[in-house]
């Protein structure tokens, strides 16, 4: 499934957040989709904006050594590479930070083949883009805004999350 | 009608004569089975075909038996009596290679005996049903014309001349007064087509380079025309590598410009390809093409690849699962690598190192190597974004800011390490938190005193 990530700026608490998940989906024999516990377990991040750091992923419960990262030359690869990845099946996890210049390329079709991919590739596909995307239609079913009231606190917003209802949670960041 | 004994032995001995087959050397399954061990398929083309196109037909024809032989006069040999139960039996394969024949744009008379010699004559004379025992490979022979034999002119009107119009009319002359007249390599020619003398085949080794060129009907820029022009000599390279039961790993292609100048890509694959995988090999090359930049119209293609000893399929396990399960993000590495760049797809990996930018490395050569498993510092909090240069930070009111003035919230964790490599550090590390909300991981240097901003809490 596609699922939509706001974020104020790239960078600000997303990849923290996600990292739980990511291990989880790395850990063979954890989930249910992995019966037999020898399906593909890798997370690929593209075209993030830092280096991804592997003792800081390990700190987070994520092994680096399970973790790929893309850098693009030109906005319009993250998609491209995002639909690649998503296509191949070998990937558990696809982060994508999507520049903004990207985004407004991207339709609401080719946003909805990345969901439909990824639905049928039983992967999880995330796509970060920046807030003022909040008011564009989107296939993602579980749409969330991040902030960071304070340095300690993250607050996400779920405003779309299916047909269930919207809300928000405060989660507290591991350092 | 009874017979003596001495008449009931001559029968043997001629009925022996009459089979010889079964007691030729090398043959030895005949004297159990009564048949003969041997099956050649020939495929004559008419014309006389050039030296370039029989050798590519007998790389395709590979696919069918390893043991092919290019005979001088046109023809292709193929011993199939192996293959006849993978392809369904005679006549499925007969229709097969006549299919794939057809598709390559040649028309061949087809024949088939238990010896080369035999199937070579009965295809020159167009008999193409199938000989399959010593009886039947008699009589064929036996109608064939002296004329349909590739004898040399003379011979044959000598034969003629004598009034001998067939092979039968040959075997039926004492062997003596044949050789004498007419050479013994007459005789013996006869004799490797009844399979009383052995006649060696030399199987036709395909080449371990296979290259190819195509020539484009005009000078194009168009990728789409190009990239059709390349799957046509992948084709070749797919079909080369099938008959060998061979692979590649690397496929280096060439795009020629009128001025001389040449553009070349290099296919590299982590894993070599065998003949059935050559659609991936298709995939990355239209990738490549996708966002080449020619310098120039093309004028034509060329296709180069070393081969290597294949590698058996890896096949799956008793449940159905690959054996080898990493095979699928091997494939969309490639595909990544082919039109973002061989770097620009990196795994991670930790370094047992306590200096922050050495703690880690990227590992391009994936998955083979593993990095270090627990680390030094794996108890240590640790960002999840590491900056590629530590960024100086300016002073706000005596404190380091980075979009508004930082507050220290834990710390300092010194860190001195390197004075053995030249990259000697001393540092102490803070987290701080910034205004809007960031949490950054900042050091002092303490050589400089001077302030900076190495990673972000994300």
């Amino acid at each position: 499934m596609l699922t939509e990530l706001l974020v104020a700026s790239h960078g600000s608490g997303e990849l923290g957040l996600l990292c739980p998940a990511l291990a989880f989906l790395t850990t063979p024999g954890l989930t249910t989709t992995d019966v037999d516990g020898e399906s593909p377990r890798w997370v690929m991040l593209i075209a993030p904006p830092w280096i991804p750091y592997a003792p800081g992923l390990r700190w987070q419960g994520l092994a680096p050594d399970r973790v790929l990262v893309v850098r693009v030359r030109q906005p319009p690869e993250v998609l491209w590479a995002m639909d690649e990845t998503l296509h191949s099946g070998a990937c558990a996890g696809v982060i994508a930070w999507a520049g903004t210049t990207t985004v407004q390329r991207a339709g609401y079709s080719r946003l909805q083949r990345l969901h439909l991919l990824a639905g049928r590739q039983q992967a999880w596909a995330v796509l970060i883009r920046t807030a003022r995307f909040r008011r564009q239609r989107s296939p993602a079913r579980l749409r969330l805004e991040l902030r960071s009231p304070s340095p300690e606190t993250l607050q996400v917003e779920v405003f779309r999350n299916g047909w269930r209802g919207a809300g928000a949670v405060t989660v507290q960041r591991r350092f | 009608m009874t017979r003596s004994p001495k008449a009931h032995a001559r029968a043997r001995s001629e009925a022996g004569a009459r089979l010889p087959l079964a007691a030729l050397p090398g043959q030895p399954e005949a004297h159990v089975t009564g048949q003969p061990a041997r099956l050649w398929l020939c495929l004559y083309l008419p014309g006389l075909p050039d030296v370039v196109t029989l050798s590519r037909l007998a790389s395709w024809a590979g696919r069918f038996t390893p043991n092919v032989t290019v005979s001088p006069d046109g023809a292709l040999l193929l011993e199939v009596r192996g293959s006849l139960r993978l392809f369904n039996g005679l006549e499925a394969l007969r229709a097969t290679v006549a299919g794939e024949l057809r598709a390559l744009g040649h028309e061949a008379r087809m024949a088939c005996a238990p010896t080369a010699r035999a199937a070579l004559w009965l295809a020159r004379a167009g008999v193409e049903q199938p000989v399959l025992t010593a009886i039947e490979l008699r009589q064929a022979l036996a109608a064939i014309p002296v004329q349909r034999l590739g004898w040399p002119p003379r011979t044959v009107r000598t034969l003629l001349q004598t009034g001998l119009r067939t092979v039968g009319d040959c075997l039926r002359l004492p062997r003596e007064g044949f050789a004498r007249r007419l050479g013994p390599e007459r005789l013996r020619e006869l004799d490797q087509a009844l399979g009383r003398h052995p006649e060696p085949q030399r199987p036709c080794e395909p080449r371990a380079r296979c290259s190819a060129r195509l020539e484009l009907p005009a000078e194009t820029t168009d990728a789409a025309l190009l990239l059709e022009g390349f799957l046509q000599l992948l084709q070749g390279l797919k079909r080369a590598l099938v008959s060998r039961q061979a692979s590649v790993r690397r496929v280096w292609c060439r795009l020629a410009h009128p001025d001389g100048n040449e553009t070349r890509l290099c296919l590299a694959l982590h894993q070599p390809a065998t003949g059935h995988a050559t659609g991936h090999l298709a995939g990355l090359l239209r990738l490549r093409l996708e966002t080449l930049v020619l310098p120039g119209p093309v004028l034509n293609l060329a296709l180069q690849a070393d081969l290597e000893p294949g590698q058996a399929p890896a096949g799956t396990d008793l449940l159905g699962r690959s054996l080898r399960p990493d095979d699928g993000v091997q494939t969309l590495l490639e595909r990544l690598r082919a039109r973002l760049g061989t770097r620009a797809v990196q795994g991670l990996a930790l370094r047992a190192d306590h200096r922050p930018e050495q703690a880690w490395r990227s590992v391009a050569d994936l998955p083979a190597e593993a990095g270090v498993r627990e680390p030094l510092v794996a108890s240590r909090s640790r960002p999840v974004w590491l900056l590629p240069e530590p960024e100086r930070l300016g002073l706000m009111a005596g404190q380091p800011g980075w979009q508004g003035p930082l507050r220290l919230e834990h710390g300092p964790e010194r860190i001195e390490s390197g004075w053995w490599d030249g990259g000697d550090v001393r540092r102490d590390y803070y987290r701080a938190g910034n205004p809007r909300g960031a949490v950054l991981w900042v050091y002092q240097d303490l050589r400089n005193r001077g302030w900076y901003l190495h990673g972000v809490f994300g």
